[in-house]
């Protein structure tokens, strides 16, 4: 009995002891800087060109780099290449490479490295999920595939000139917003290997790119950690070392107010979640940062059911109250909206504005002779909170006006699958967005597999195409103009609000362009500790 | 018919397929996760161990004291609680009020790769892990023991004039370790496999962990994977169990 209390006492000291020691957070120790970055999955791979995911680029970015990088607010921060210029004609963009970048390894980058990165990423018989990024490039097929061995139209014109041509005359900077996610990878590593070998995940364990930091370590599932990379040709990091962790959501703020974590990835990689948001500002050791998106929800109506004509559907946008949804719900940190182009596009269109009349839309359905003991199916998918509670209030909302509608709860691929097959009168669900029309055009587009308010008029898909096919931002504002306002008139999808990004860091860091984050910006070489 | 051959086939050379989000071979995906499990399923399992079979003994000596109820009590509210709970407790009270222990991780960000930090980084997921298993290990204990002291050669031990203790700790304990030693032998399996929710919340790159990331990203050969290697530990932890018999029972014999 007294050898099982002394171990049990034993035991409790050990605790007690490894409680006590080393007890300081992310940045204490050895006297270097180190900044701590949370994420809440793993990257998938170390092979920057065979992946969807972004938590993979948030490790490629510190090793490797991009030719530009795409800005929140729409513009383009140069990168490997100094400067660009589009050809007159649209069909090819010119880029002045950087004379001073290095590869880890001390070897000189040059414009041969760009034309066997886009070599690399087209060959067919290298597995590349990003591959479709170059689809706009002449010499490749559809997906991005080269038709021939090396066809892709990427030439060095000469050390540090690369010319890129286009399929087509195109707006450039369509081109551009692909290439952000198309990293350079060093010629002299891979040159001369067999697709097998290339494919071969450890060929890519221990990366040699041009990024601001080295790869030191990895624990998978864990943690990666870089070293500073001196020579990096935008200036050598101003810390030491950059740990990227991974954590799960409900752990962010706990790790955040103890000091293990310095910074969140942002955007859908790592941000506070709405319901610690009120703890999070009250931190005195955090700096907090509610960052616009263009990510939304959307409500999907069928237009295929005969009482969802265009008018009945304008009745149940403008029955929603997005204030309430946005003011109440997100307890302000999002946007209300009534098309895909959220207020900080460009392309924002201020004219069409949020309408909300309830007495206009009872009118309005009684007027369209609204079967209102006809029971509504509403599916909502579950696993976003937000999105569960919003449902709710939409479903008041509608039963304000007189429907009669039952939310349904579904997982996401039966969700998917039920609206495919026109079970739905409505259903909600969120988008990341984009700037232009690009990516709302998949979801109203009546050859798309995403057209899930079933769609069949081809006018908006069109206008669309025709708005991004336009060779300049002047000429293509008409048309997306032109656009939000049919999005809101026709009413196929009711957009509902875009929501913030909640970012967070120690308040000991500085150099941080949080709001970049969100298009895969980090800079981190640029982050400092006070 | 035939693809389900050679996948047997391929299972039994160790090939258990390729991921297909990282496209590496899933036996290196576990391999590299196997280490941190065994490490904090072991630490649970010991720590289990030291906590509810003393607290069982003690509730059993003497029934309906004080002690039993508070034993009771302790291994009620353990067994009740859920491991996420307790987890999220824990972080609450030991990092981010206190900020003795790190929230979860394997290491921190010094650099260092030490034994020290990486047990400072076990205790809250090593309790958590334990809480579960105590609150049933010491009701079994408890009852194993009451049955045992019953019996007819602790009797016969107390009337030799053995010391009070001696007969608690020599006759007693041991024979009452049998039925609990099944129970620690088949939990041992859902700490491996089924410590996911444990391993998540403390950020611990195990089996757990990489169960729900494979889940999240539809990564199938992984998921059956882990779900053969969790089937290998059960019929393992039973061969073991069983041979463990003989050992604390003589008269249970395999010849």
């Amino acid at each position: 009995m007294r050898k099982c209390i002394a171990l049990i006492l034993a035991a409790a000291m050990l605790t007690g002891l490894l409680a006590g020691c080393a007890a300081d957070g992310a940045t204490a120790g050895t006297g270097e800087k180190v900044i701590t970055m949370a994420m809440t999955n793993p990257w998938d791979t170390m092979m920057p060109l065979n992946t969807n995911s972004n938590y993979g680029r948030v490790i490629y970015d510190q090793l490797y780099d991009r030719l530009t990088m795409n800005q929140a607010d729409g513009s383009f921060a140069p990168r490997l290449a100094k400067s660009w210029e589009v050809s007159e004609d649209s069909t090819a963009v010119t880029f002045r490479l950087v004379e001073n970048a290095k590869w880890h390894d001390g070897t000189p980058f040059t414009s041969a490295d760009v034309v066997f990165s886009f070599q690399l990423y087209s060959n067919p018989g290298v597995e590349a999920l990003s591959r479709y990024l170059l689809q706009y490039i002449d010499g490749v097929d559809a997906s991005g595939a080269e038709i021939s061995d090396k066809s892709i139209a990427v030439e060095a014109l000469d050390d540090y000139t690369v010319v890129i041509t286009m399929k087509s005359p195109m707006y450039y900077e369509t081109l551009l917003n692909d290439l952000n996610n198309v990293f350079m990878i060093p010629k002299h590593i891979f040159e001369g290997k067999t697709p097998e070998e290339l494919n071969a995940p450890t060929l890519w364990e221990n990366p040699v790119g041009t990024g601001a930091f080295r790869f030191a370590s990895k624990i998978d599932g864990e943690r990666m950690e870089f070293t500073a990379n001196e020579d990096y040709f935008q200036g050598a990091p101003k810390i030491d070392r950059l740990v990227v962790r991974i954590i799960p959501t409900a752990n962010l703020l706990a790790g955040l107010i103890s000091g293990e974590i310095d910074i969140l990835a942002g955007g859908g990689l790592g941000a506070i979640l709405l319901d610690d948001w009120g703890m999070a500002k009250e931190q005195n050791n955090l700096i907090t940062e509610s960052i616009p998106t263009q990510s939304y929800q959307m409500l999907i109506i069928n237009t295929q059911k005969p009482y969802m004509t265009e008018r009945a559907r304008q009745a149940f946008s403008m029955a929603i109250n997005r204030d309430v949804l946005v003011n109440s719900l997100l307890q302000g940190e999002g946007v209300s909206i009534v098309t895909p182009i959220s207020p900080i596009s460009p392309y924002y269109n201020p004219a069409v504005e949020v309408w909300f009349d309830p007495d206009l839309a009872k009118q309005i359905l009684e007027e369209e002779n609204f079967p209102f003991d006809q029971e509504l199916v509403f599916l909502v998918p579950t696993g976003n909170t937000t999105r569960e509670r919003a449902a709710v209030l939409i479903q008041q909302d509608f039963q304000r006006i007189g429907a009669n509608v039952r939310i349904q709860s579904v997982d996401f691929p039966t969700l998917m699958n039920d609206m495919r097959e026109e079970l739905h009168d409505f259903g909600v669900i969120g988008s990341g967005g984009s700037l232009d029309p690009s990516e709302s055009r998949q979801m109203i587009n009546p050859d798309s597999t995403v057209n899930f308010s079933r769609l069949t008029d081809y006018t908006l898909s069109d206008l669309a195409l025709e708005g991004t096919s336009a060779l300049t931002f002047e000429t293509r504002v008409p048309y997306f103009n032109l656009y939000q306002e049919l999005m809101r008139d026709t009413a196929a999808i009711v957009y509902l609000f875009t929501t913030n990004s909640l970012m967070a860091y120690n308040n000991r860091l500085t150099g941080i362009n949080a709001a970049n984050f969100n298009v895969l910006d980090w800079s981190a070489w640029k982050w400092d500790i006070n | 018919m035939s693809s389900t051959l050679t996948g047997l086939k391929a299972l039994l050379q160790g090939d258990l397929g390729f991921s297909i989000s990282s496209r590496r071979p899933v036996i290196d995906l576990i391999m590299a996760r196997i280490g941190p499990t065994a490490m904090l399923a072991s630490s649970a399992i010991i720590l289990s161990i030291l906590i509810s079979v003393p607290l069982g003994i003690l509730a059993a000596v003497k029934p309906n004291s004080a002690r039993d109820y508070v034993s009771t009590g302790i291994s009620l509210l353990f067994a009740s609680t859920p491991n996420f709970f307790a987890a999220l407790v824990l972080i609450y009270i030991f990092a981010v009020n206190l900020r003795i222990l790190p929230s979860g991780g394997m290491f921190d960000s010094s650099g260092q790769r030490t034994l020290l930090i990486q047990l400072r980084h076990m205790v809250l997921p090593a309790l958590v892990l334990s809480f579960q298993q105590i609150g049933g290990w010491v009701r079994y204990m408890r009852s194993s023991m009451l049955d045992v002291m019953q019996e007819d050669y602790i009797r016969t031990a107390k009337a030799k004039g053995l010391k009070r203790g001696m007969v608690i700790m020599k006759h007693g304990v041991k024979n009452s370790l049998i039925p609990v030693v099944t129970v620690i032998g088949m939990s041992i399996p859902s700490l491996v496999g089924g410590a996911v929710v444990t391993e998540q919340v403390f950020s611990w790159p195990g089996i757990g962990s990489l169960m729900v990331q494979s889940i999240g990203s539809r990564d199938y050969p992984v998921i059956m994977g882990i779900t053969v290697l969790i089937s290998v530990t059960v019929l393992l932890c039973n061969l073991i169990v069983d041979m463990i018999y003989g050992l604390l029972d003589p008269r249970i014999s395999y010849n």
